[in-house]
């Protein structure tokens, strides 16, 4: 146990009469003195190479009596307690100086002068009693967060590295002579976890407890820490200091202050202090704050009138003025009388959780998924390496219920200490993962301590025993304490585990009374787990284990109060392992027995929880009998239902049963709604036979329900891949109606409720179809009859087809950027050919503003912009509604002269380039005999062979999901509050078909590469292939840069300039082969949900194919061979090397894929060709280059002027117009 | 294309503007600490058409951004990143900063500088804006209309 020092005890007896002052800020106050460089040197610092100005702690050596001055003048103010100057006086704060060995003799004389300046004033004022407050900022880096946003797990600073600091300025503020330790500024709870650790260290090898005043940063009006945590929260985690007080400083000003501090003077059971700014930032005042003096003061007043304070102060802005003020104004006000709490458990995370045990409260369930020893999954991802979805199985934990997760990596083949750290690291990323407290689980005490140094909340060990006996136990538990987190006490001694009653008790109840007597460890946070062991497992002797659990636990919480028990739930069961319903039967029978005992929480499967009612009587019977022993039999009784309930699916069977109940018409909406194809046809069938012809199916029930799809989707209630398969059904139904149509011949009459015609094509040149498809789809479910011409299709196609069809509308497609130039030529001919019907323009280079600015003028029909498949329906009933179509063409014609006006506009505000002769001097300067140029094994140009089931690792999810317009990110997007569930059903319908696709050869990948002789000429590439130089043409950036180093980049500059440095250059090409023709088969099925979705896996394989072509050239260059990175990794791109396409930002110009193509003979050897508008087919391919410099990245060439495009025409030996036609998105100019 | 004259220092700054920036200037030398706004910086972001209200809008954001990210990369840096990275030139983007600001202050919102910053690359990375060339105010005009900002 510790002694408190005398300030210590004199100090609680003061804050018990009255309310403390504590000065105002020290940093602004400087500014006033308006100081410049030399006086942060003088005497002490004359020569240091690095600028010192603004390093105020340094004043504490160069202007003494300045920093000495600020203290008086706030001492007379009528502040009882004044802090030293030594906010940055930590080795990491001083590092940015260089001053790193400086800092123990700073933190020495920065008291040293705070106490002299006390004293002095003390004796001339025997009447105050005044405090040192020694001052510990929170430095310069943050514990729980990644200053990378590429890289969450990174941290730029250790816990360990945070203890060393803070014991080094704990120990020189104390030997100089302040009375009291202020960590303050907290925006990080764990960094001031690590002070509370270094000062815990100091204190008990000096064997004193000293005055400790705690200060956390709100940082907006959010109510929570930079890093996250609520006040609550934040009170939880640093609750165990023990502190005198604890407050609120910086950041806000006073008004905003008041319900953090009225929160915090409710919760927290020491002192309250509160030192907020002078109001909000204000850089039009000298001090940067411009709330005065009265203002401040009366705002704190107001605190102190409602019983929130003990001490109060001021921070940044606030002046002598301001303390003055204040102490006038709240002297003769009571402070706040330091409260009791109601017993608890006081855990957190970002948000905190109080498990009151004095009463009955509600089963806490601890997520249990994220344990490799219990979750198959979960470890198959952390051996993959695939941490970011490991944290979606956490993230389903918490959005299930979890109250808590339970996270853990003891598994022989892991390096299991690495992965709770990196684990940790990426949940505190997650604010809806680790919003709950986290429970570290491990055998191994260094797995926990380290997991213990990540965790800014105040979380749980689980677990410490008495195995290795009381010493080690005491050792841990210590520490435990220190960490400031909760233990699990496992029932286990040195003899072993505990299975009886009795020893389970025995057990407890001696770990209890270690704890609480020799380490006043607070019972509240204890909690008990006397092993749920596995029953029926035939053998006799653990029938009655739960019974002994339950009973154990009602003995417990008589015995020692305070502590909380848990258990694992799971255990129970494990005999029953693949059947889960009589595994979720048993663990519900066993928890509404265990809970009315007493158990307060377990670690279960948060949301596999059956509902103890509603378990089937009879399941629910042979349950209990077992689990609480009843009789012999019970075993083999469970054993025999469980036999005859494998595989069942009640829930499902269920509510199958309750739909297939309903009307026919309401079966076929709910089949059409939910896109269940299974009884569509027999309910078609007994509609036709019920309601007299197929045209009358068709224009009841099923267009009944279509409008209730195209409802929902219009008002975002469904989402796009469910209403795809909506059309699907749709779909059968039709097909199998069409006989009986034909047999009627009312095959015309179905037409006549059709909406309208639309012809939809790919425009000529152009392969890429999948949202014209989605397009297609929606329109057909809104009663359009839809001609789909296809891909590459001809301007004069399309148009004979819309007078063959009579068609309404013609809508246009296309993927690539050289498609807009063929979009403006169907327009042009629709014109000339005396077209009326409007044109609708989509597709993903297309915009509003293209179709504005370079179609509309060439074609005098209505032509409308759409950007997404969603506003169709909306577009085209404005455009064939006879009362609407005029006033929305004309809207049309106004926004399209305001997008013409604005891009003219436009065009000046991009003319601000350098010239090209001046963007080439300022490309980035390589020293190329010191760059490590990557030399490959093998040159030359390889076919290289993968199978599907090798590209499966590589593939990126994301871009699956945009396609099927859900927007997000993989694996975050499964979690999506809004279309999550849509989501994973569509990434269960996207594995189903890509098992298949495997198991059945579908497809095959076709991948070509090269590596060859390069040297940079200029910005072009010069590649040596065959004897032959042939040359890659690159574009260079000429927009100016303002940020330091940042030169104009070309790919150029990747290579070396000169055939000596031996340099060389990849190129590449790849494709999936039998992509077409499967999504042709659906197609033929009408199934064009998996026709869409088999063209956007074979695009998704593409991309993947590409990557693992890239990883095996990176192998060749042995760079590679080093690499170790996650697929996570591969899709941020974290290897050393790009491959940058042909038509994509960094090399716009799609027509260097014809030199692509002939160096590499892309179509004779793999089959890929290239149109004319130089897309590739088949759609699923991937082209580009590798670039091997150490520095590669990946840039936008952006806005270029009119001089390099003469350069590059020439380069090219083209003419400047094609040029200009190709690189038009480029132009920084108008062209002529 | 401007070929843009070496300023050096704020003097030099004050010498081509006008005497009348020196008070902004002075405001804004005086008002952030060098660490967060260094003088090279201060002297780029008066570069090409920048105006005294845009300069001073800045210091203010800039200026609280460094009591709220007191650590980590400075706004400043941040900023010119961005800028480097983007199609449009650093007074179309005070330009939009000032508009955004504006749209904040009346709606009665306030926003940490990197989600402006973040929010205005959205506006940049618009559907809209490709193959033509916009106005980049045109684009945050348009994003605030149609979707609003909920940072």
């Amino acid at each position: 146990m510790l002694k408190k020092h005398p300030t210590l005890l004199l100090m609680e007896k003061l804050l018990q009469e009255k309310i403390l002052f504590l000065d105002g800020a020290m940093g602004t106050m400087i500014q006033t003195y308006k100081l410049q460089e030399a006086d942060f040197r003088q005497n002490y610092f004359e020569s240091h190479p690095k600028d010192l100005k603004g390093n105020n702690d340094l004043l504490v050596f160069t202007r003494p009596e300045i920093i000495k001055e600020i203290h008086t003048q706030y001492l007379e103010a009528g502040a009882d307690i004044i802090e030293t100057n030594t906010f940055s006086g930590t080795k990491l704060a001083q590092k940015d100086y260089d001053l790193e060995h400086i800092v123990y003799d700073l933190n020495v004389k920065a008291a040293n002068l705070a106490r002299m300046a006390c004293d002095e004033f003390m004796q001339k004022n025997p009447d105050r009693k005044c405090f040192v407050a020694g001052a510990l900022g929170p430095t310069n880096r943050t514990a729980s967060l990644s200053p990378d946003v590429n890289n969450p797990a990174f941290r730029a600073v250790s816990f360990d590295e945070l203890v060393e600091n803070y014991y080094q300025q704990t120990k020189a503020l104390i030997e100089g002579g302040v009375d009291i330790l202020l960590p303050e500024t907290t925006f990080d709870t764990l960094n001031l976890k690590a002070c509370i650790f270094a000062i815990e260290k100091f204190q008990t090898e000096t064997g004193i407890k000293y005055p400790l005043m705690l200060s956390v940063t709100i940082t907006d009006a959010s109510g929570r820490t930079l890093s996250g945590q609520t006040v609550e929260a934040f009170w939880h985690s640093v609750r165990h200091a023990q502190p005198l007080s604890v407050g609120i400083n910086c950041a806000l000003g006073a008004r905003e202050m008041r319900p953090y501090i009225e929160e915090l003077s409710k919760i927290a059971d020491c002192y309250i202090s509160c030192y907020p700014n002078a109001g909000l930032p204000n850089p039009l005042t000298p001090t940067g704050y411009d709330e005065t003096p009265l203002k401040t003061a009366q705002f704190v007043a107001e605190f102190a009138a409602s019983g929130f304070i003990n001490i109060l102060g001021g921070c940044c802005g606030t002046t002598p003025d301001h303390i003055a003020a204040i102490v006038k104004k709240v002297s003769l006000l009571a402070p706040r009388k330091k409260m009791e709490i109601k017993k608890a458990t006081r855990l957190s995370g970002l948000d905190a959780l109080i498990i009151d045990n004095t009463h009955n409260n509600p089963f806490y369930m601890v997520g249990e998924r994220t344990n490799v020893t219990g979750s198959p999954l979960f470890a198959k991802l952390i051996r993959a390496n695939n941490f970011d979805e490991a944290l979606s199985v956490a993230r389903q934990q918490v959005e299930n219920g979890a109250n808590i997760i339970d996270i853990n990596f003891d598994e022989g083949l892991l390096d299991s200490k690495a992965c709770m750290v990196h684990f940790l690291n990426l949940v505190a990323s997650e604010p809806d993962i680790c919003r709950v407290p986290i429970m570290i689980d491990s055998s191994k005490w260094e797995v926990l301590e380290a997991g213990l140094k990540c965790i800014q909340g105040k979380g749980i060990v689980n677990s410490i025993s008495l195995k290795e006996g009381q010493e080690q136990f005491l050792a841990q538990a210590r520490l435990i304490k220190a960490y400031g987190a909760a233990v699990v006490i496992m029932a286990f001694d040195e003899s072993g585990q505990a299975t009886s009653t009795e020893e389970k008790v025995r057990i407890c109840k001696r770990a209890y009374d270690l704890l609480v007597e020799k380490l006043d460890f607070d019972p509240t946070d204890i909690i008990f787990d006397t092993n749920i062991l596995t029953v029926a497992t035939g053998i006799e002797e653990h029938n009655n284990y739960a019974v002994n659990f339950i009973e154990a636990i009602a003995q417990l919480k008589k015995i020692c109060p305070g502590a909380l028990t848990s258990g694992g739930v799971s255990n129970l069961s494990f005999s029953f392992r693949g059947n889960n319903l009589v595994r979720e039967a048993m663990h519900s029978v066993f928890l509404y027995h265990a809970i009315k005992a007493g158990l307060d929480m377990g670690i279960v499967n948060a949301g596999m929880l059956a509902v103890y009612d509603e378990i089937d009587p009879i399941l629910r019977e042979k349950c209990e009998a077992v689990v609480l022993n009843k009789s012999p039999e019970a075993t083999e009784e469970l054993i025999e239902l469980a036999e005859s309930l494998k595989g069942f699916n009640k829930k499902e069977e269920k509510q199958i049963q309750q739909w297939r109940e309903q009307t026919m018409e309401a079966r076929i909406g709910h089949s059409l709604v939910k896109g269940i194809d299974a009884f569509i046809e027999a309910d078609t069938e007994e509609a036709r036979l019920a309601l007299g012809s197929p045209l009358n199916v068709i224009e009841g029930p099923l267009m009944e329900g279509m409008k209730i799809v195209g409802n929902l989707f219009g008002e975002g209630k469904m989402f796009l891949p469910q209403v795809v398969k909506s059309a699907r059904v749709m779909k059968k139904a039709v097909a199998y109606l069409e006989p009986f149509m034909e047999e009627e011949k009312l095959k015309n009459l179905a037409n006549a409720r059709q909406q309208g015609v639309f012809v939809i094509a790919t425009v000529k040149g152009d392969v890429h179809d999948i949202g014209k498809n989605i397009v297609g789809v929606v329109l057909a479910c809104n009663g359009y009859k839809v001609i789909d011409l296809g891909v590459m299709v001809s301007a004069q196609k399309i148009l004979d087809a819309a007078i063959f069809h009579k068609a309404d509308i013609i809508g246009l497609s296309g993927l690539i950027t050289p498609s807009l130039d063929e979009m403006i030529h169907v327009a042009k001919e629709m014109q000339r050919q005396g077209f009326t019907v409007p044109l609708l323009i989509g597709g993903a280079t297309t915009s509003k503003a293209h179709t504005a600015i370079k179609i509309a003028q060439h074609y005098h029909a209505p032509i409308a912009h759409v950007g997404d498949a969603s506003l169709v329906i909306e577009v085209c009933s404005k455009l064939l509604n006879p009362e609407k179509k005029e006033i929305f063409a004309i809207e049309l014609s106004a926004l399209y002269a305001k997008l013409k006006e604005r891009h003219l506009k436009g065009i000046e505000e991009k003319s601000q380039l350098l010239t090209y002769q001046k963007a080439q001097e300022q490309k980035v300067q390589y020293d190329w005999s010191k760059i490590e140029i990557a030399k490959a094994d093998r040159q030359g140009i390889f076919t290289l062979d993968f199978s599907i089931q090798e590209l499966l690792p590589y593939i990126d999810w994301s871009p699956f999901f945009w396609t099927w317009e859900l927007k997000g990110s993989y694996p975050k997007i499964l979690g999506n509050e809004k279309y999550g569930q849509e989501a994973q059903k569509l990434f269960n319908d996207a594995q189903e078909l890509l098992a298949a696709i495997v198991k059945n050869n579908f497809f095959t990948p076709k991948s070509i590469a090269g590596i060859f002789s390069a040297h940079s000429h200029q910005d072009d590439v010069v590649v040596e292939h065959l004897q032959k130089s042939i040359h890659l043409h690159f574009l260079r950036q000429q927009k100016e840069k303002l940020s330091d180093g940042n030169s104009t980049f070309c790919l150029a500059d990747f290579i070396a300039p000169d055939k000596s440095y031996q340099d060389s250059i990849g190129a590449f090409a790849v494709c999936i082969d039998g992509v077409e023709s499967l999504a042709r088969q659906f197609e033929q099925k009408h199934d064009d949900y998996n026709a869409i979705m088999t063209k956007a896996l074979g695009d998704r394989l593409a991309e993947a194919l590409a990557e693992a072509t890239h990883k095996k050239i990176r192998d060749y260059y042995s760079f590679g061979l080093t690499e170790n990175l996650s697929n996570e990794d591969l899709i941020k791109e974290k290897y050393r090397g790009i491959r940058p396409a042909p038509g994509y930002p960094a090399c716009p110009d799609h027509t260097e894929k014809k030199t692509l193509w002939e160096l590499l003979d892309v179509e004779a050897k793999i089959g890929i060709s290239l149109t004319e508008s130089f897309a590739m087919n088949p759609p699923a391919s991937v082209s580009g280059y590798y670039f091997n410099h150490p520095e590669a990245q990946y840039f936008n060439v952006g806005p270029i002027g009119v001089d390099q495009i003469e350069n590059y025409a020439k380069r090219k030996n083209l003419s400047k117009a094609d040029v200009e036609k190709w690189l038009a998105p480029n132009l920084g100019y108008e062209p002529s | 294309m401007n070929q843009v004259k070496k300023i050096n220092t704020i003097e030099e700054v004050i010498t081509l503007k006008g005497e009348h920036w020196r008070a902004a200037l002075h405001f804004a030398r005086t008002t952030i600490a060098d660490r967060y706004l260094s003088d090279k910086n201060l002297i780029r972001l008066t570069k090409g058409n920048c105006t005294i209200s845009q300069l001073e809008l800045m210091v203010k954001i800039l200026y609280a951004d460094s009591k709220e990210r007191p650590v980590g990369v400075t706004g400043i840096d941040q900023f010119f990143y961005v800028v480097d990275r983007s199609d449009f030139n650093l007074f179309s983007w005070l330009e939009a900063i000032t508009i955004f600001s504006n749209w904040l202050d009346k709606n009665n919102r306030k926003s940490p500088f990197p989600k402006m910053l973040g929010y205005l690359q959205c506006c940049e990375d618009s559907p809209e804006n490709k193959d033509v060339t916009h106005v980049f105010v045109d684009l945050v005009n348009d994003m605030l209309e149609k979707h609003g900002f909920e940072g």
